[in-house]
C-alpha cells in the first residue's frame, strides 16, 4: 500500500488530481462560508442582529441566494461582443484557481512543488486585470467601462505594493518555493512577519485593496463604485465573478500565511520536547486541546440558547469539534508523515482564517474612503516606505551574517528606521507643494 | 515541459471540466424549468445611444498608466537580488541602493511635479 503511494505515477498523476479535485470542490462551499460569516461578524460589528425573519440562524440565507442568481436568466446584452463577454468571468475565476496549484496546504496536501512558486502566483494573479478589463470593455456601457479602468488601476498599483511587502520576506527565504519559504521560517526560529513586520503591513493593506473590498471599494458614485464593471451580468457569469472575488480573499489569506506567518508551522515550531518514552512531540496535543476549548466553550454557550433550533446547532457543531479533537489525538498514533499532513493542515487552515477575521475587523472597522485618497496614500506612502523597507531589512540581514548579531535585534533596529522614515514622509507631502503651486496659478 | 508543471495542466483541465459541467448542468436545469436557454437584451444605457461607451481617454491616463507599469516592472527586477541577497553580500546591496534610490528620487520628482494627484 505504502510503496504505491511512494510510486512517480502516484505522485504526479494520481494524487494532484485527488487535491485538484477536492480544491476545485471545496472553494465554492468556503466562499458560501464566506458569505455567512461575512454576514455574521459585519452584524456582530455594527451591534444588530442580522437573523430576523431567517430560518435555522440565517445559515440557509448563502444557498438560497447563490441558487436564485444561478437559475436566474443568463443575459447577453445586444451590443456586448459575446466572445469577450464570457472570457471576462471566465478568465476572473480561472485566473485565482490556478493559483492554488502551488499552494501547500500542509507539508503533504499541495498538487504542485514550483520552485518559482510565489512568482507563479504573483504572476497568474496579474492577469486578474484582465478579467475585470474584458468584462468592463465587453458591456458597452459607461457604467461598466469607467468602473472596470478605475478597477484595473487599483489592482495594477496595489499589486505592486503587494509584491514588494512579500519582497522582504524573499530576503530572509532565500527561494521562491512556497515549501522552501516555510522551511526557511523553521530554520531561521521564527515566523518572518516577526522580522520583517512592515513587509507584512504593506503586503496586508495592499491585499486588501487587491481583493477590491472595503474600505476601499464601492464609495465612489454609481459609475465608479467597484462592481459596477459587472452590472451588465447575470445569472452563471455574475456568480462567477463573485466566486472570483470571494476565492481572491482566500489566496491572499494563504499568500499572507504561507510567507509570512509560517505556513503550517505550529506555534513555538522550534520547541521538539517529547513525552517521555514516546516519539510524540509535546506541542502536537494543542490542535487537540484547541478544537477540545472550542467544543466546550460552544456546549456552555449551546446551553443558554432559548430557541430550540439554535441550541441544536449549537450542540451539533460542539459535537462535530469534540469529533475533530479526537481525530486530531488519534492521528499521533499513526505514522509520523500521515500525522505531518493532517496537523499541518490544520495549522494551515487555523492561520488563513484567523487572517481573514482580521481582514473582516478591518473593513468593518474602518470607513470606505474614495479610490483617489486610496491611490494617494498608495504613491505617497506605501511604495517609498516598502522600497525603504527592503533595504533596511536587507542591511540588517547582511550585517547580521557578517558580524553574528542576533537577527533579531538587526531586523528591529531596520523596522525602527523605516517606521522613522514613515512618520518624516507622512509630516512632509511632497505633492502638497505641487498642489500649492497649481492653486497660486 | 518539466515534470513538476504536469500537475498544474491536470488541475487546470479540472478547473475547465468543472465550468463546462458546472454550467451544462444549469442550463439543463433552467431549460426543465421552462426558461429562456440565452437571452439577448437591450440592456439600457446611461447616456444617449449615440455616444460609445469605449471613448478616447485622456493623455494623462496614458501618463498615469506609464508611471505604473515603470514601478511594477521594476519591482520584477529586485526578485532575483532578493533571492541571492546572502550569495551577493554587500557588492549586490550597494547595487540594489541605488537602483531602489533612483526609484524613490523618481518617485519623489513626480510627486513635486504633481503628475499622480488628480487635477
Amino acid at each position: 500500500m505504502f510503496h504505491l503511494i511512494q510510486s512517480p505515477a502516484m505522485q504526479t498523476y494520481v494524487l494532484p488530481s485527488i487535491c485538484a479535485a477536492i480544491i476545485i470542490l471545496a472553494v465554492p462551499l468556503l466562499a458560501g462560508c464566506f458569505l455567512i460569516a461575512e454576514r455574521k461578524f459585519r452584524a456582530h460589528v455594527e451591534a444588530r442582529s442580522n437573523d430576523a425573519g431567517t430560518e435555522a440562524h440565517g445559515l440557509l440565507e448563502p444557498i438560497t441566494e447563490v441558487s436564485k442568481l444561478l437559475l436566474t436568466e443568463d443575459v447577453t446584452p445586444s451590443r456586448a461582443d459575446p466572445v469577450i463577454f464570457w472570457a471576462g468571468p471566465l478568465v476572473s475565476v480561472v485566473v485565482v484557481l490556478l493559483a492554488f496549484s502551488v499552494m501547500p496546504i500542509g507539508p503533504a496536501f499541495h498538487i504542485a512543488d514550483l520552485n518559482i512558486g510565489l512568482l507563479f502566483i504573483f504572476g497568474i494573479g496579474s492577469l486578474t486585470v484582465y478579467g475585470v478589463l474584458l468584462g468592463g470593455w465587453a458591456s458597452d456601457t459607461q457604467n461598466a467601462m469607467t468602473s472596470a479602468l478605475g478597477v484595473a488601476a487599483q489592482l495594477i498599483v496595489y499589486g505592486t505594493v503587494t509584491i514588494l511587502g512579500a519582497l522582504s520576506a524573499l530576503l530572509l527565504s532565500g527561494s521562491l518555493s512556497l515549501k522552501e519559504i516555510v522551511q526557511a521560517q523553521l530554520d531561521r526560529g521564527q515566523w518572518f512577519v516577526f522580522y520583517v513586520p512592515v513587509g507584512f503591513a504593506a503586503y496586508f493593506l495592499g491585499s486588501l485593496s487587491v481583493t477590491t473590498l472595503a474600505p476601499v471599494d464601492s464609495s465612489g458614485p454609481g459609475n465608479e463604485s467597484d462592481t459596477a464593471y459587472m452590472s451588465a451580468y447575470t445569472g452563471y457569469r455574475r456568480c462567477l465573478y463573485l466566486l472570483a472575488g470571494y476565492t481572491n480573499v482566500i489566496l491572499v489569506a494563504c499568500i499572507a500565511t504561507t510567507v509570512f506567518l509560517g505556513g503550517w508551522l505550529r506555534p513555538l515550531a522550534g520547541y521538539r520536547d517529547r513525552f517521555p518514552g514516546t516519539s510524540v512531540e509535546l506541542l502536537d496535543v494543542l490542535p487537540a486541546i484547541v478544537m477540545m476549548g472550542a467544543g466546550a466553550y460552544l456546549f456552555w454557550r449551546a446551553r443558554r440558547l432559548t430557541v430550540n433550533i439554535r441550541r441544536a446547532g449549537a450542540f451539533s457543531v460542539a459535537g462535530l469539534c469534540v469529533v475533530a479533537a479526537a481525530l486530531l489525538l488519534g492521528v499521533l498514533f499513526t505514522s509520523e508523515s500521515f500525522m505531518q499532513g493532517v496537523h499541518g493542515a490544520f495549522w494551515f487552515v487555523v492561520k488563513v482564517g484567523a487572517y481573514i477575521y482580521f481582514v473582516f475587523w478591518f473593513r468593518f472597522e474602518f470607513f470606505p474612503t474614495y479610490r483617489d485618497k486610496v491611490s494617494r496614500l498608495e504613491w505617497r506612502m506605501l511604495i517609498p516606505v516598502a522600497l525603504v523597507n527592503l533595504v533596511t531589512a536587507a542591511t540588517a540581514i547582511l550585517t547580521s551574517q557578517d558580524t553574528g548579531w542576533p537577527m533579531r535585534l538587526t531586523t528591529l533596529v531596520a523596522t525602527a528606521t523605516t517606521l522613522g522614515v514613515a512618520w518624516w514622509l507622512f509630516k512632509n507631502p511632497l505633492d502638497e507643494a505641487a498642489a500649492v503651486r497649481a492653486g497660486g496659478e | 515541459m518539466p515534470s513538476q508543471y504536469i500537475p498544474i495542466a491536470i488541475f487546470t483541465f479540472l478547473v475547465a471540466a468543472f465550468l463546462a459541467v458546472s454550467f451544462a448542468a444549469l442550463r439543463r436545469i433552467r431549460l426543465h424549468l421552462g426558461m429562456a436557454e440565452t437571452v439577448t437584451a437591450q440592456v439600457e444605457r446611461e447616456a444617449s445611444a449615440a455616444d460609445s461607451s469605449r471613448p478616447a481617454h485622456s493623455l494623462s491616463f496614458s501618463i498615469v498608466a506609464m508611471i505604473y507599469v515603470i514601478f511594477a516592472v521594476a519591482v520584477v527586477f529586485l526578485f532575483p537580488w532578493a533571492i541571492k541577497l546572502s550569495q551577493m553580500g554587500w557588492y549586490g546591496m550597494i547595487i540594489a541602493t541605488a537602483f531602489v534610490g533612483i526609484l524613490l528620487a523618481g518617485n519623489a520628482w513626480l510627486h513635486r511635479m504633481g503628475a499622480l494627484s488628480r487635477n
